[in-house]
């Protein structure tokens, strides 16, 4: 609790005239409160003063009505004040979250699901809201309610007051054990919330495939066990709830039975022997809900408040993660990039897994090198290191000769573009999809990029041609057409490097082609890697990367791939395997052309 | 279609629909004995509470005054029990009541789930899953305080507030009249707020929506955004979606906030008026006018009226507080509501039977399909193929192939004509026994966040390990699994994070082979996988074809030319189909198609 409210500090300090406002509103609300019973109890006293003369009567009835409309306006511009410090504060909070999503590195977000992740951004980060907004004040007030109280009691009879104060340390006790047991419970229902946030976001994104394997009872089940998971963990608190909220409202009732009881044996005394008037016990048993309410409150109070701390740390998760990968102190700014790239003796382990091992290579500046090799044998990660997406276990990668690690990052990424395999595209239009990384490209541009990736003729098949919406990751366009999109893209942002990470795998081989042949005029001068299965798109490469299970067994252009022995010759046996069908055809195909 | 994105709200209607409370009320009906039980409960405690003034006000008017000492400790006594029972009803309340909330919201977040895996993958493809999600979950949550805290209470709040009304004017029925004269005007002032107030959380919730659809994505997207450097600019949007729905919430509580003044200042009136007019009739003048009679209140009464005020004015504020609730509340629930009304376009049949253990005959008649309305993609398409063929479909990107397979496994109904299934039409059998007998491997991979079993498992619930591992060895996966930190027992992250894409799909591919379907489905499974995987697949994959019907789209020709028959589409139709050799023969689209990839391969 310490903890979340010296975290709540750093960003309360930003707003803090705000509070004070708001604070000193509550304050008014409170006190006003008091002239009330004041005036009432001495209407009382003089009651038969009026008899006399009922104009005496004005006076106090106005000052009781100015009084309360008084009160009414503080607490609405109390009430409104706290509002907009409290969304000041969240919307600060999330901004910083926001923030620091941006800088995390990749293997942040293979480590952490996306439903959990926006339900501390959203859900936490409402409680932290709601208890600055709310539970905070409601402290504050309750406490500028009570101790004025007290004072003016005691001024007026301190003996009953002290013996009405006897009843507070029990309100410590309960209070101190409800906080201790709610708080694992509170972290608990969060936790719970999370999951079942993480489970329906999975659902949701993958909804082809459950559909596809008629797997919606599975789904449902598993759902089911979230939910329930969520209802324990609600009642469970609930639970923690009765046992210690009743004790504090009990005591809040003992406030009055004492009253009636110590007040009324001190009124029975008479004034003159020490005792009270009968005004007086009147005045207390409308100043008694000074007592009574924010006893009542108290344990509510409380149980807000562990639930606020749970999702404070909840939300630090978020805050306090650092990057691993940030510019160095004295990084390299440059507008432009050379596109030179070496690798010099990378190593990478993913966890505990080794991927790449000793990765040696120089690329000229201009050059198009082409990766090659099986499924899961470290080409993309490779390409990852350039980015600096991951940094190297060990080695270096050094672009311009400089180590990348003494780059700016801006720059870096900057002069970097890259076509994922793993295409995501936004839910947005399809111009806004391409024009992602400079968005204040103009149409034109967007349109030229779009023909070098051949993906102007469809955009024109939809309805609204660019300023068509795509769904969420592109879905409802075909591999092939998010391929495009996503290379074209990469294109837009004009790098000095230029990657393109099995961009067009699902693209028939007529357009792949084309697009090969387009994009050779378009990155005249740029360094290109390219990473595909199929021996077309890589032929050109001025050298050839093959990589097996995280090594480069062999490297060269074409010609001297093909030219190895077949033994131990993986770009070889490839080359012979896609090629072989053709030699074949080529044959009929001759066969068939004379007849 | 209209898709939906970001920073679009969604329309909902501004009239209140009291179609809505009654849908509520439905999920509370089985719990109506225990809710009976409760406000039973919650009425005796209230009817306790009303003793206690009176007996204050008895302490006063005469057990001090004639120094009753043991009157005064049985008053104190009473009170007390009145007080203890008075907290163990209310911590049954708090028990009851949240089991009860927590009960309808399981129940109302079950429905929305279930009928979101009936829902047609246009529903997901149209609008940003964050906008789902957030319905899904925290909307259905914001019900439990409305049926825990507020429905009950607010029974009881009204009954209180009867009951202190009735015994006002039981003990004095003048005063009582004066005493409520600021009701009507409050209840008006309340009334003329309430189409703005309830347009102004509308306002919020659909902002609330916008919000969480931009955070779902930017998280999902977060690589792209990095790998482009567009974390600033997102930054921007986000502030400004943050402060719309900032602002919505101001504009909410700047008309929300007045409830609770309002009663304050109506209460204070009531009270001002109380003591004017009880002093008055206490001890004012002797004016023969019969509203001025003295001696018609006590001291004691005036004492105890003051009580049974704030008790009337307190449950008002209670009631103002509920109806703020629940204002903001369907607010959500609309959007709820809304979701669970979306028509599943695609459902069983109303006679619909169960597809009984397919061969595998699939006919298409005359089949005719737009996605969108007069944007035709396939006109008048027919085929038939046997059990066990395999079918390759070629042709540009876009022409339709995706689609044939779609209306296969009914992803959409066709628009004209018939898909037979060993003859059985697919719109007549039920949607579960058709797909559970069709495995279908689409062009987006999707791994779930578990283990690698768990994956492969996804295709055969009860799968054993062992068949899980004889799936993944058919398709070549085995190898590069085992040599993951855990082998199968892997996590593999969030849409597998982790693994490259060709072993995606190689995944994919042994849960597909493991649903050990008839009809198998193949699209563009193999584009990330490497040549030599591929070919080594491919043997594999030979022998599983074998008494299966499949359908292979691909690009690469070597996949394509071992396939019993090879329809080329595009156009709307197919244009051509035969075997690799016939279409060789007849040197239309596929030969051409064919010779290109080989002279660019010449060219290359």
């Amino acid at each position: 609790m310490l903890n979340a409210c010296k975290f709540l500090w750093r960003y309360i300090r930003g707003y803090w005239k705000r509070m004070v406002v708001t604070l000193i509103l509550a304050a008014g609300s409170s006190i006003t409160v008091l002239i009330g019973p004041e005036i009432y109890g001495e209407m009382v006293d003089n009651i038969w003063v009026y008899k006399s003369d009922m104009k005496l009567l004005i006076v106090p009835v106005l000052l009781v009505l100015a009084a309360y409309l008084g009160r009414a306006l503080f607490i609405f511009f109390f009430r409104y004040n706290s509002e907009i410090f409290s969304q000041n504060i969240m919307v600060k909070i999330r901004e910083d979250m926001y923030k620091n999503l941006g800088k995390l590195d990749f293997s942040y977000y293979d480590q952490n699901r996306t439903g959990d992740i926006m339900t501390k951004m959203t859900a936490d980060a409402d409680m932290i809201r709601h208890f600055c907004g709310y539970t905070m004040f409601e402290f504050a007030r309750n406490i500028m309610l009570f101790i004025p109280a007290i004072i003016y009691m005691m001024t007026i009879n301190y003996k009953l007051t002290l013996i009405l104060l006897v009843l507070i340390p029990f309100v410590g006790y309960f209070a101190y054990k409800l906080q201790e047991k709610a708080r694992p419970c509170y972290m608990e229902n969060r936790n719970a919330f999370s999951a079942l946030n993480t489970m329906v976001e999975e659902n949701i994104a993958g909804n082809r495939v459950v559909k596809a394997f008629a797997s919606e009872n599975y789904e449902k089940e598993k759902f089911q066990l979230r939910n329930q998971r969520f209802k324990k963990a609600q009642i469970n608190t609930s639970i923690v709830w009765s046992k210690y909220i009743p004790p504090l409202d009990m005591i809040a009732s003992l406030f009055t039975v004492f009253l009636i009881l110590f007040g009324g044996l001190l009124a029975m005394q008479g004034v003159e022997n020490g005792g009270i008037s009968s005004g007086d016990i009147l005045t207390f048993s409308m100043l008694l809900w000074t007592l009574e309410g924010p006893t009542r409150m108290f344990g509510w109070l409380i149980s807000e408040s562990s639930r606020f701390s749970a999702s404070v740390e909840r939300v630090r998760d978020i805050l306090d993660a650092k990057p691993e990968i940030v510019s160095n102190k004295h990084f390299v700014i440059k507008d432009r990039l050379n596109g030179k790239i070496e690798f010099r003796h990378v190593n990478f382990n993913y966890g505990d897994d080794p991927i790449l091992r000793d990765i040696n290579f120089v690329v000229e500046p201009g050059q198009t090198v082409a990766l090659v090799g099986p499924t899961g044998s470290g080409k993309s990660t490779l390409t990852n290191l350039i980015c600096r997406f991951y940094d190297v276990t060990e080695g270096q990668v050094l672009i311009d000769d400089m180590d990348v690690r003494t780059i700016e990052l801006k720059t870096l990424r900057r002069n970097i573009s890259t076509a994922m395999q793993d295409i995501f595209l936004f839910s947005d239009t399809i111009s806004e999809n391409i024009a992602y990384g400079n968005p204040d490209t103009d149409l034109e541009e967007i349109k030229r990029v779009s023909r070098v990736a051949d993906a102007e003729s469809f955009i024109y098949d939809f309805p609204d041609a660019y300023e068509t919406i795509i769904g969420e990751r592109g879905v409802g366009l075909s591999g092939g057409q998010k391929q495009r999109i996503a290379l074209a893209r990469a294109l837009l942002k004009n790098p000095a490097i230029l990657i393109l990470d099995d961009t067009t795998s699902s693209v028939d081989m007529q357009t792949e082609h084309e697009i090969h042949k387009t994009l050779a005029e378009y990155f005249e001068g740029r360094t290109t890697i390219i990473i595909a299965h199929r021996i077309s798109s890589v032929k050109h490469a001025d050298q050839i990367f093959v990589l097996s299970d995280g090594q480069i067994i062999e490297h060269g252009t074409h010609e001297e791939l093909i030219s190895r022995p077949r033994e131990e010759a993986y770009y070889r046996s490839v080359y012979e395997n896609q090629y072989g069908d053709f030699d074949n055809f080529y044959k009929g195909g001759a066969v068939n052309g004379q007849k | 279609m209209a898709r939906n994105k970001y920073d679009v709200d969604e329309d909902l209607e501004v009239e209140f629909n009291f179609g809505h409370l009654k849908r509520l009320f439905r999920y509370l009906k089985p719990h109506k004995k225990s809710v009976a039980f409760v406000i039973f409960l919650m009425l005796v405690s209230s009817i306790i509470s009303v003793i206690g003034p009176y007996l204050v006000k008895d302490a006063i008017d005469t057990r001090i005054p004639n120094k009753d000492y043991t009157g005064l400790f049985i008053s104190a006594g009473v009170y007390l029990g009145c007080c203890i029972i008075t907290v163990l009803i209310s911590r049954r309340k708090v028990l009851d009541m949240t089991r009860i909330g927590q009960d309808i919201v399981l129940d109302l977040r079950t429905d929305v789930f279930n009928h979101l895996q009936e829902l047609p993958f246009t529903y997901f493809d149209s609008r940003p899953h964050g906008k789902i999600m957030v319905r899904v979950v925290n909307y259905v949550n914001s019900i439990s305080d409305l049926i825990s805290n507020g429905l009950v209470n607010l029974i009881t709040d009204i009954f209180v507030l009867l009951v202190t009304a009735v015994i006002m004017f039981v003990v004095n029925f003048k005063l009582a009249l004066v005493c409520l004269i600021p009701l009507p005007i409050f209840v008006v002032v309340v009334f003329s707020l309430k189409r703005k107030h309830r347009k102004a959380w509308q306002n919020y919730s659909t902002k609330n929506s916008n919000q969480n659809a931009y955070i779902h994505e930017s998280i999902a997207g977060m690589k792209v955004t990095k790998a482009f450097g567009r974390e600033g600019r997102n930054l921007k949007i986000f502030r400004n979606i943050q402060k719309e729905c900032k602002d919505a919430w101001m504009g909410a509580q700047k008309i929300q906030l007045w409830f609770w003044p309002m009663v304050e200042v109506a209460s204070a009136v009531s009270t001002v008026l109380l003591f004017v007019f009880g002093i008055l009739w206490l001890v004012g003048p002797e004016i023969s006018d019969s509203i001025f009679t003295p001696g018609l209140v006590t001291v004691g009464t005036i004492f105890a009226f003051r009580s049974y005020v704030s008790m009337f004015w307190n449950p008002i504020i209670n009631i103002a507080n509920f109806y703020n609730t629940f204002t903001t509340t369907m607010a959500y629930l609309e959007r709820v509501f809304e979701l669970l009304d979306e028509k599943p376009n695609i459902v069983d049949a109303p006679d619909a039977t169960e597809l009984p253990p397919i061969e595998g005959a699939v006919d298409f008649c005359d089949v005719h399909f737009a996605y969108e309305p007069n944007k035709m993609i396939l006109d008048g398409v027919s085929f038939h193929v046997n059990p066990g063929q395999t079918i390759a479909l070629v042709g540009p990107t876009g022409a339709g192939k995706t689609t044939i397979i779609n209306l296969l496994s009914r992803f959409y109904d066709v628009n004209e004509g018939k898909i037979l299934i060993d003859g059985h039409d697919i719109s007549k059998v039920t949607l579960h026994s058709l797909r559970k007998q069709m495995g279908v491997m689409l062009q987006d991979t999707f791994i779930f966040a578990g283990t690698v079993m768990d994956n492969i498992k996804y295709g055969k619930l009860d799968a054993t390990d062992e068949e899980a591992m004889e799936a993944a060895k058919v398709v070549c996966a085995h190898d590069f699994i085992v040599q993951l930190e855990n082998g199968y027992q892997t996590e593999v992250n969030e849409r597998g994070s982790r693994l490259s894409v060709g072993q995606r799909q190689l995944i994919s591919f042994a849960r597909a082979l493991l649903a050990d379907p008839k009809i198998l489905i193949l699209d563009e499974a193999t584009s990330s996988i490497d040549t030599e995987t591929e070919m080594a697949l491919q043997k594999g994959l030979d022998r599983l074809l074998e008494g299966r019907t499949s359908f292979v789209i691909a690009h690469r020709l070597s996949t394509i030319k071992n396939a019993d028959k090879i329809m080329y589409v595009d156009q709307k139709h197919i244009i051509e189909a035969g075997t690799h050799d016939e279409l060789m023969e007849r040197q239309g689209a596929y030969y051409n198609l064919y010779r290109a990839q080989y002279a660019f391969l010449e060219e290359a």
